[in-house]
């Protein structure tokens, strides 16, 4: 290992800088250029304006589910509150089912694919897409008895006033419509229904009623088409909705269910009471002890044996109705089959005990019933603390034919185990991820209720942080596959990317770009450039501050700002407007000695140094020449015996009047002699990051260095810092524990190491053997040692 | 330097595959899938080689498998094994889909190393014998296009002279390397 050059310590630079080369590539230049000017709706610090405002919508719905046909049929009365200052002219309605319309804008603008082997999964699509038509038709939009004129454009309806509603005037409307239900498996979709072997069905029904589409400060209307990629944007309201399924349905919804008697079984009844009379009594009996109740587990309100048993059956010809009310909430969803287990459990969460819930069929067993309403219950603890209480008092997961979607209060999910009940830790975990994630969209954005449309990653992107924190919350190494900086390297290596702010029906792989990238940015900035403490308070205040409001980006990035305290324009750029990448490499080492201050002892290391330095070819051969020096006498004088390093008694008295004027404490610190080691790093990536630096000493002993990212603000491209330690380094490690997604680790070290990539890691493992080889091994050694040893013949 | 090689006849035209992902196959129920693969390929002039470490997420790969096989097929659940079923339709998958093209349109050779599949992600290792020029060959990568319309397979090549990356979107064309 070769040692750190020394040379003679010139100076005490502590960061040798350049001149920035491009102005306009400054990493630090501040995002105010960017941001909109705030406004008095939206503060300077990111908290909603003393003049801030929203749109209130109340809805009072009234549906029937048509088990036979499949279809919606409903009647909606709307109370819309117009507390914007501007008059409106018309009301801007979402029909989200038109998406389905066979003609539609999302089916006309996706890009058709080569017809070189077309999936199976795709042609079945476009067939459907050919023949199923699920798009909606308005029979009634009327006002006190007037018909209303309103003009559908795509997934979007125009009602056209009478008069114009004026700032804090309210209206009443009514809508009538009906459209087909979806069959997720053939059409997609972000609802739909599943049909079974044994010829039921499950409805999970969302997107599924005229809904008003927002008007706000910034963009006024956003009626922006659903062309499928981004989600939905939405105005708070109170909801109370009637829903007319077949009897033997067990319906569940947004909401809280105000019928029970009329709808549920006397046994039913008694077991939901039953858990909540558990959950009072954990709680009561915590307080006597002044401690956090302990954790409740599911109890089945209806069981597997008896959710078969309906299942096989004949189906009901009549009908119940199930009604639900829900206030303050976004959106409303529900959920209807009469294959449905139900479990449910009480989760104290601040002061209020929320019931955690899920349903799902027989063939979603026995994986749902031990881990759905469990992780209904973390999720809302956990969430909660990074966030504020979970408002709501109820939390649903429903298992159905989606994958994973969220609405408020309920969320489809879609993973099951095989058909013979076993399911692989994929499918394990893979359902306890989903449900974190799509319950965690309660916080983002149920409630704080960002503009989907436009900015997928303001939910995805925060909700997948906390879901990483979540996950590994629930287990130790728990397998979380969004969240540790390393993920997303290869990603951000990749040439083809839009930086995070972008609209969401433009992204580019908008998984990494929307969920991993802004997860990963996040924890980067909580553990790396802000700390837990700081970061936790700042997102907490985010949090709290557009708690029921509707923040927009600015607000997100301002208040990070404004309540942590440090400037971040530097990170937002970096992560969030471009498409760059962390690569810092350790470029050079440089060791410098302070030279004691005693002429013996300094004069003596210069000698040795001198005497250390190579003896050329011309000199080595000029040595054996005669010389005219030597021939001659007289021509040698006093400078060819002189030699400066030689110590003289000046030096001596100069080195004693400087000790009578030092300190003990001076001559203490003298005799201690730090050294001094000046790293050079250059930012190869373009992303500047907090330096996170390890230096490894002469003894072994390991110091570490975290340098913030303003490091880099006289020169993105190139830093010198110099490290002051008691003994010699002998090597120097960036970014020792991996947290700054930093693409090429090879480089950052000092002295060089050789790193391996992942394919050579793989194929040449330490040991000659990967770890599966081992592992069969292991397991091949367990076989033959459990084998019957041969026992010697008994004597005969 | 032995390259082994095949013609490319046979894979053009219109070709419907997939039918056993309607039949009931391994549910992917990822949350919001990613629809994307990523891979590294190293190219070793010295050792005459193009390394790739690709990335899946475990789901499609079992998908892409059971598909190919027409039944369900967990790989994540065995060792890597060259000589199992589902490692060896491994391997053909890689060399139907993962495509190094030489200039006379010839394939050349693919050979799969192992794999790791875990919860989290699925990683393949596999690896071409190349000259040390790489000019006039070109990638072709069409991972999962039969399981997912809007797949997207992105390779970030490392090479002596750089590092750049490639897209490949269905329909794309082969890209030069």
């Amino acid at each position: 290992m070769p040692g750190p050059f020394v040379a003679p310590l010139i100076g005490l630079i502590l960061a040798v800088t350049n001149p920035v080369v491009d102005p306009l590539a400054d990493p630090f230049r501040q995002l105010d250029e960017d941001l909109p000017t705030p406004t008095t709706t939206r503060a300077p610090s990111g908290a909603p304006g003393h003049r801030y405002w929203q749109q209130e919508v109340d809805y009072r719905i009234a549906v029937t589910l048509d088990d036979a046909t499949q279809r919606i049929i409903g009647s909606e009365r709307i109370d819309y509150q117009n507390n914007s200052p501007d008059g409106l002219d018309y009301l801007w309605l979402q029909l989200d089912a038109n998406i389905f319309a066979p003609g539609s804008a999302a089916a006309l603008t996706s890009t058709s694919y080569a017809l070189e082997r077309v999936p199976f999964s795709g042609l079945v699509r476009m067939l459907a897409r050919q023949t199923f038509d699920g798009s909606v038709t308005i029979s009634r939009v009327e006002s006190k008895g007037k018909a209303l004129p309103h003009t559908i454009v795509g997934t979007m309806m125009r009602v056209d006033l009478a008069e114009p509603l004026e700032p804090g005037k309210s209206m009443r409307f009514e809508v009538d419509w009906s459209h087909a239900v979806n069959e997720s498996k053939r059409v997609g979709g972000r609802g739909g229904y599943e049909r079974f072997e044994d010829g039921n069905t499950l409805y999970e029904i969302a997107q599924w009623f005229p809904r008003l589409a927002p008007y706000d400060d910034v963009n006024g209307w956003q009626h922006k088409a659903y062309l499928g990629a981004g989600e939905f944007a939405l105005e708070f309201g109170d909801y109370e909705v009637e829903i007319t399924a077949p009897a033997d349905h067990i319906v569940t919804a947004t909401g809280v269910l105000q019928n029970p008697k009329q709808v549920l079984s006397k046994a039913q009844i008694d077991r939901l009471k039953a858990v909540e009379d558990a959950g009072k009594a954990r709680v009561k009996a915590a307080k006597k002890v002044d401690e956090t109740p302990k954790k409740g587990t599911p109890a089945f309100i209806v069981t597997p044996e008896e959710a078969a048993q309906t299942a096989a059956s004949p189906k009901a010809t009549d009908t119940k109705t199930w009604k639900f009310k829900a206030d303050n909430v976004r959106d409303f969803a529900f959920a209807s089959s009469r294959k449905f287990i139900w479990d449910a459990e009480s989760v104290r969460v601040g002061e209020q005990d929320v019931l955690a819930m899920s349903f799902y069929p027989n063939e979603a067993e026995p994986l749902w019933s031990r881990y759905s309403t469990t992780a209904i219950a973390h999720t809302l603890r956990s969430y909660s603390h990074y966030t504020f209480e979970y408002p709501y008092p109820v939390a649903i997961s429903v298992n159905g034919p989606v994958g994973g979607m969220e609405y408020p209060m309920i969320c489809f999910n879609g993973p099951r185990p095989e058909k013979d009940g076993t399911y692989t830790k994929r499918t394990k975990y893979g359902l306890i991820s989903v449900v974190i994630h799509e319950v965690g969209h309660n916080f983002f954005p149920m409630i704080i209720n960002s503009d989907e449309r436009q900015w997928t990653w303001m939910d995805e992107g925060l909700n997948t942080f906390l879901q990483f924190l979540t996950e590994q919350a629930w287990e130790t190494d728990y397998p979380s596959r969004r969240g540790e900086p390393e993920k997303i390297v290869p990603y951000m290596l990749s040439d083809y990317q839009v930086p995070i702010m972008t609209n969401a029906d433009s992204l580019l792989q908008k998984g990494n770009n929307a969920y991993a990238k802004p997860a990963t940015a996040l924890n980067i900035l909580r553990e790396t450039v802000l700390g837990r403490e700081l970061f936790d308070h700042a997102f907490r205040t985010y949090a709290r501050r557009w708690q029921f409001k509707r923040p927009m980006p600015a607000d997100f990035f301002r208040t990070m700002e404004d309540a942590s305290g440090v400037d971040l324009d530097w990170f937002w750029r970096g992560w969030f407007y471009t498409t760059g990448h962390v690569d810092i490499a350790v470029e050079g080492v440089t060791a410098h000695v302070m030279e004691p201050l005693d002429p013996r002892e300094a004069k003596a290391l210069q000698k040795a140094e001198r005497d250390a330095h190579p003896v050329t070819q011309s000199q080595r051969r000029n040595a054996e020449q005669p010389k005219l020096v030597d021939e001659i006498e007289g021509l040698s004088d006093f400078y060819n015996e002189y030699d400066p390093l030689d110590v003289v008694p000046e030096d001596i008295a100069s080195y004693e009047r400087l000790m009578k004027f030092l300190s003990d404490e001076d001559k203490a610190l003298i005799q201690k002699l730090p050294h001094f080691t000046a790293v050079t790093f250059a930012n190869r990536g373009g992303l500047v990051m907090p330096l996170i630096v390890e230096l490894e000493l002469a003894s072994g002993a390991r110091e570490e260095v975290r340098i913030p990212a303003e490091i880099w603000r006289r020169n993105a491209e190139r830093v010198t810092k110099l490290f002051m330690t008691a003994e010699p380094v002998v090597a120097v490690h960036l970014d020792p524990h991996l947290e700054t997604a930093d693409a090429d680790t090879s480089n950052n070290h000092y002295p060089p190491q050789v790193e391996s990539t992942r394919f050579q890691v793989y194929k040449n493992p330490k040991g000659g053997k990967n770890p599966m080889q081992q592992a069969r091994d292991r397991e091949t050694k367990a076989t033959d040692q459990s084998q019957p040893e041969a026992k010697p013949e008994a004597a005969k | 330097m032995s390259l082994s090689r095949r013609g490319l006849g046979g894979l053009g035209g219109l070709c419907v595959v997939g039918l056993a992902s309607a039949l009931g196959l391994p549910r992917r129920a990822a949350a919001h899938p990613y629809h994307v693969s990523i891979a590294e390929a190293h190219h070793r002039p010295e050792a005459g080689r193009l390394e790739v470490s690709l990335r899946l997420t475990p789901e499609d790969l079992d998908a892409e498998l059971s598909r190919r096989l027409g039944k369900a097929v967990s790989v994540a659940e065995q060792p890597f094994d060259a000589r199992s079923e589902a490692d060896r339709e491994l391997e053909r998958m890689l060399r139907e889909d993962f495509r190094v093209i030489g200039a006379d349109g010839i394939l050349y050779g693919v050979h799969l190393v192992g794999r790791e599949v875990g919860v989290d992600e699925a990683w393949i290792y596999f690896e071409f014998a190349v000259p040390p020029k790489l000019t006039g060959l070109k990638l072709h990568v069409r991972l999962l296009f039969e399981l997912e319309v809007q797949q997207e397979n992105t390779v970030n090549l490392v090479l002596p002279e750089g590092r750049r990356s490639l897209l490949f979107r269905r329909g794309d064309e082969p890209q030069a390397l």
